[in-house]
C-alpha cells in the first residue's frame, strides 16, 4: 500500500504557491506553499523581503484516504503557510521556494503579488478571507460608487469594418448576489459578435478612483460597424441585487448569526451611452477588393493541374489573419469561358478575439471542364483595408496551368448535348440493335393497295357471289317473304281439297260444282279440327273454330261460303253459273287463311 | 422456250441470292462496327428498292457515326414502310432527344391523335388486306342472310354483313391515307448541322430563326426548285434552302 501511494505520488510531486493577485498597503494575507507528498526534507523559501512577515512558516499536514471499487488510493500533502502583510505601493515578487520531496529536489514558480494604494473610505472586502466590509454599513441602500458598471470601447475612432472591443465590467465594493433582468442594447449598425468568456469568472481587487473594488469583465463584445458616420451604443440595464449585513438587534438572532443579518437590496445600474465615430474606408478601393477589413493573408491550391474532361478541378482559397472574415465575400476567380462553374463553398473556422474574428476562411472552387485543351487560371488578387497601415493591400495567388485531356468516349459530346434539354433521363441508354432476317426488296411505290390485284380481290368475289345470287334468286325470292311460303303451303291444302270443284268448275256442271265445294269445306274442317262429320253442324261449327282462335272474319266468310252454296244449288240455272267463280276463290282463300291459323 | 424459262428463274434466284448476301454483309460490317462499309452496301440495295428493316439498319449506322439528321431521316423512311414498328419508333426517339432543338409540337385534339396514332398503327397494304378481309366477310354473311330460312340466322348475317361493309369502307379509307402520305411526301429532315431559316426564298431575307440537324420540317411551298417554304411544329414559317434538307 505503501509503494502504491509511492508511485502515485512520484508522478506528480511539486510545489504550488497560493497567494492573492492584489492586496490592499496594511492588508494582511495568506501565502501558502502545499507540497503533495509527506516526505519533505529542506524546506525553503526565499527572502520575502517586500512583505513584513507576522508568521510562519506554518506547517500542517493533510492525508485521505479513498476506496473505490476495493482500490485504494491515499493522498497527503503538507502545507507551509505564511501570514505576510503589505507595507508598500507596487508589484512585488514572491520568490520561488525549494524543497527536498520523495528525494527529488522540487522548487515553484515565482510570482507577483500586486499592492493596491490604501483604500481612502476604508476597507472592503479583500480576497485574502478579511471580511471588512463596506463604508456605510448602517444605510439600507448602496450608493453609485459601491457598485457600478462600466462599459468601454477599445478604440471610438474606427474604419468602417474595422473591430472594436466592447466590455462592460463589474466594480463591486459590496456583497454582490447576481443580475436579473439584463438588458443590453441591440447594436444598431454594427454586426456583433459576443467573446465567450471563461465560466470561472475570478474576481479581482483593483485599484479605481481612489477605491479598491473587486472587479470582474461581466461580457465582451466584438463589434463590426457597419455604416459610416457617429454610431451609438445604448446605454445597458442592469438590475443587480446585493446583499448587505445589517447589525442585528434581537440577540437570539445576534448569537446564531454571528451577529450579522443579511437583507437583499436592488439596484439598478446602467451604463452611459457611448458614441462611436465610423469613417468610411478611403477611397480607391483596390480591384478585387471584396470588403475585408483586418490583417490577412492568402494562399492557394489547385487541386490537379492534369486531369480528363468533365472530372471535377477545385481551387482553395484560404485567407488567414484577424478581421472581418465572416463579411468577406468570396473573391472571384476568371475561370476559362467553357468550364462549368459551380457555387464556392465556404468554410469558416474561426474564433472571436478583443481585435476581431481569428482564423481562416477556406473557400472552395469547383469547375468541371468541358472540353480538352490547356487553360490558364489567372492568378486570384485579393485587396483588404489594412487598420494597422490605414491602407489599402492587395495579396496575389499564384497562376495555374490545366491540362485538360479528352474525356472518355461520348460523355462529353453527350452531357453537351444533353445540355439545354430538361429530359436526361435516356442519358445511357443505345439505340436497338438492327435486323438481320433476310428482306424481299421491292420497288419503289410498289404497293399491293390500290393496285389491280387488290381491286381484284374485290371484283372476283363480288362476281363469284352474284352468280350464286343469279342461280338460286327464286329460292331467294321464297326466303325473303316469310308469310307468302307460308300462305303457299295453306293454299296447296286448299287447292287439293277443291281439286274435284276445280274440275266441276271447268265442266261447267254447276249443280255437283257446289255439292262438293260443300263436301270439301265440310270434310277440310273435319280433318283440321280432328271431329268426325256426323258430328259437325252449321250451328256448332261457329264455336268449334272460335275455339281454335280462327278470327271471326274468316268464320263469318266460311258461314257465308256454306250458305252461298247451299242456297245456290236451289236457286235458278243463271245465277248459278255466275257465282261458281266466285265461291271456289273465295272457298280457296278461307281454307288458306284457316290453314294459317289452325296450329296443331 | 424451256430453256428460256429455267434462265430467267436462274437469273432471279441468283439476283435475289445477291441481295441477300449483301444485306449479310452489311449487318456483319454493322456488328465489326464497320459503319461506313454497312452505310455503303445498305444505300446500294436502296437503288435497287426499298424496305423497311434496310432503312432501319441504315438508320442505326448513321447513327452510330453520329450522323443524327441521316439517322432520323432513315428512321423516319423505315417508319413509312413499317408504321408501328416499336424498334424504330424507339431508335428515332432516342435520336431525336439528341438533337440540339427541343421540339414541342402544338397539342392536338384528342381524338384526332388517336385516329392519326390507329391509321398510323398499320401499314398502307395490311390496311388493304383487312379491307379485302372485311369485304369478304360481307358477303359471307350476306349469304348466310339470303340462303337460310331460320329468322336468328338471317338477323345474324345482316347486321354481320352491314358491319363488316363499314369497317371494309373504313380500313380502305385509312389504306388510302397512308398511301396519300407515301405518294406526298411533305416532311423533310434538316441534314445541315444548323440553317438559318429566312422570311424570302433568298440568302438576303431576314433570318427568322435557326434550326438544327436532325429536325423534321413539312414543305408547304414546293413550287421553287432551290429554296422550300417549311413550316414547323409549333407553326413556324421560313424558307430555307434545299440542299440543307432531304425529303423523307
Amino acid at each position: 500500500m505503501l509503494m502504491l501511494t509511492g508511485i502515485y505520488a512520484a508522478d506528480q510531486v511539486g510545489i504550488t504557491a497560493n497567494a492573492p493577485d492584489a492586496v490592499a498597503v496594511g492588508d494582511q494575507f495568506r501565502l501558502s506553499f502545499t507540497i503533495n507528498t509527506q516526505n519533505v526534507r529542506d524546506f525553503r523559501v526565499g527572502e520575502i523581503k517586500d512583505f513584513e512577515v507576522l508568521m510562519g512558516p506554518s506547517r500542517s499536514q493533510q492525508s485521505s484516504v479513498q476506496m473505490i471499487n476495493g482500490k485504494t488510493t491515499s493522498t497527503s500533502s503538507i502545507t507551509f503557510t505564511y501570514i505576510l502583510m503589505a507595507n508598500k505601493e507596487g508589484t512585488f515578487t514572491i520568490p520561488a521556494a525549494t524543497a527536498q520531496a520523495d528525494g527529488k529536489e522540487v522548487s515553484s514558480t515565482p510570482f507577483q503579488v500586486k499592492v493596491l494604494p490604501k483604500d481612502e473610505a476604508g476597507g472592503i472586502g479583500g480576497a485574502g478571507g478579511s471580511t471588512s466590509q463596506g463604508t456605510s454599513r448602517n444605510s439600507a441602500s448602496v450608493s453609485a460608487s459601491d457598485l457600478f458598471i462600466t462599459s468601454t470601447t477599445s478604440k471610438t475612432t474606427v474604419y468602417e469594418q474595422e473591430a472594436i472591443l466592447l466590455t462592460y465590467k463589474i466594480y463591486a465594493a459590496v456583497d454582490l448576489r447576481g443580475f436579473d433582468n439584463v438588458k443590453l442594447p441591440d447594436f444598431k449598425g454594427f454586426q456583433s459578435q459576443e467573446i465567450e468568456l471563461p465560466d470561472d469568472r475570478r474576481w479581482e481587487l483593483e485599484h479605481y478612483r481612489g477605491r479598491n473594488y473587486r472587479s470582474t469583465i461581466y461580457r465582451q463584445f466584438v463589434l463590426f460597424p457597419q455604416q459610416t458616420g457617429q454610431l451609438e451604443i445604448e446605454s445597458a440595464r442592469f438590475d443587480a441585487s446585493v446583499a448587505r449585513a445589517t447589525e442585528a438587534i434581537d440577540p437570539f438572532d445576534a448569537f446564531f448569526n454571528r451577529g450579522n443579518t443579511y437583507v437583499e437590496i436592488k439596484k439598478t445600474l446602467t451604463t452611459p451611452k457611448i458614441l462611436v465615430n465610423v469613417n468610411p474606408l478611403p477611397s480607391g478601393k483596390p480591384e478585387g477588393f471584396t470588403g475585408g477589413v483586418g490583417d490577412f493573408s492568402i494562399s492557394s491550391s489547385l487541386s490537379s493541374n492534369h486531369v480528363k474532361a468533365n472530372d471535377a478541378v477545385t481551387l482553395k482559397l484560404i485567407i488567414s489573419g484577424v478581421g472581418n472574415l465572416k463579411l468577406i465575400k468570396a473573391p472571384e476567380v476568371k475561370f476559362p469561358e467553357d468550364f462549368e462553374i459551380y457555387d464556392p463553398k465556404v468554410d469558416n473556422q474561426f474564433s472571436i478575439t478583443s481585435s476581431g474574428l481569428s482564423g481562416k476562411q477556406t473557400i472552395e472552387y469547383l469547375v468541371i471542364p468541358r472540353n480538352a485543351g490547356n487553360y490558364k487560371i489567372p492568378a486570384l488578387k485579393f485587396s483588404y483595408f489594412d487598420t494597422k497601415t490605414q491602407s489599402y493591400k492587395t495579396l496575389t495567388t499564384e497562376a495555374y496551368e490545366l491540362q485538360v485531356d479528352k474525356g472518355d468516349g461520348t460523355s462529353s459530346q453527350t452531357i453537351a448535348n444533353y445540355n439545354n434539354k430538361e429530359d436526361l433521363r435516356i442519358l445511357n441508354e443505345d439505340i436497338r440493335f438492327i435486323k438481320q432476317n433476310d428482306v424481299k426488296l421491292r420497288p419503289r411505290g410498289g404497293y399491293f393497295f390500290n393496285s389491280l390485284g387488290y381491286w381484284m380481290f374485290y371484283l372476283i368475289p363480288l362476281a363469284i357471289f352474284v352468280i350464286i345470287f343469279i342461280i338460286y334468286r327464286r329460292q331467294i325470292a321464297e326466303n325473303a317473304n316469310v308469310t307468302k311460303m307460308k300462305n303457299k303451303k295453306a293454299n296447296k291444302v286448299a287447292l287439293k281439297r277443291m281439286k274435284e270443284a276445280g274440275k266441276l268448275l271447268a265442266e261447267g256442271n254447276s249443280d255437283q260444282f257446289y255439292e262438293e265445294v260443300l263436301k270439301a269445306l265440310w270434310g277440310y274442317t273435319s280433318d283440321k279440327l280432328n271431329i268426325p262429320s256426323s258430328m259437325l253442324s252449321k250451328d256448332n261449327i261457329e264455336g268449334e273454330l272460335q275455339g281454335h282462335q280462327v278470327s271471326q272474319e274468316v268464320i263469318n266468310e266460311f258461314i257465308d261460303i256454306l250458305n252461298t252454296c247451299e242456297f245456290a244449288r236451289f236457286a235458278p240455272g243463271e245465277e248459278k253459273n255466275q257465282n261458281m267463280d266466285k265461291v271456289y276463290a273465295s272457298a280457296l282463300d278461307t281454307i288458306g287463311k284457316m290453314e294459317n291459323t289452325i296450329k296443331h | 422456250m424451256k430453256q428460256y424459262i429455267s434462265i430467267f428463274f436462274a437469273l432471279i434466284f441468283v439476283s435475289s441470292a445477291s441481295w441477300a448476301q449483301t444485306k449479310a454483309e452489311a449487318d456483319s460490317a454493322y456488328i465489326n462496327k464497320e459503319y461506313t462499309k454497312a452505310i455503303d452496301i445498305y444505300e446500294q440495295l436502296l437503288q435497287q428498292g426499298e424496305s423497311g428493316e434496310i432503312y432501319y439498319n441504315l438508320g442505326n449506322a448513321y447513327f452510330k457515326q453520329d450522323k443524327l439528321g441521316r439517322a432520323i431521316l432513315n428512321y423516319e423512311r423505315a417508319l413509312i414502310i413499317q408504321p408501328g414498328n416499336a424498334d424504330v419508333s424507339a431508335n428515332l426517339d432516342i435520336a431525336r432527344a439528341k438533337t440540339v432543338d427541343k421540339i414541342n409540337p402544338n397539342p392536338e385534339i384528342f381524338f384526332v391523335a388517336w385516329t392519326r396514332s390507329l391509321i398510323n398503327s398499320l401499314s398502307v397494304d395490311t390496311w388493304g388486306a383487312w379491307g379485302i378481309g372485311f369485304f369478304i366477310c360481307t358477303l359471307v354473311a350476306l349469304a348466310i342472310y339470303f340462303f337460310t330460312k331460320g329468322v336468328r340466322w338471317r338477323k345474324i348475317g345482316f347486321f354481320v354483313a352491314l358491319i363488316s361493309l363499314i369497317i371494309s369502307i373504313v380500313t380502305n379509307l385509312f389504306a388510302f391515307e397512308q398511301k396519300r402520305k407515301i405518294d406526298h411526301r411533305t416532311d423533310a429532315i434538316v441534314l445541315s448541322p444548323s440553317v438559318t431559316v429566312r422570311s424570302t426564298p433568298s440568302d438576303e431575307g431576314t433570318s427568322l430563326f435557326v434550326i438544327h440537324e436532325g429536325r423534321k420540317v413539312s414543305i408547304k411551298d414546293d413550287s421553287m426548285k432551290e429554296w422550300k417554304e417549311i413550316t414547323l411544329e409549333d407553326g413556324k414559317v421560313g424558307w430555307i434552302p434545299v440542299s440543307a434538307i432531304e425529303i423523307i
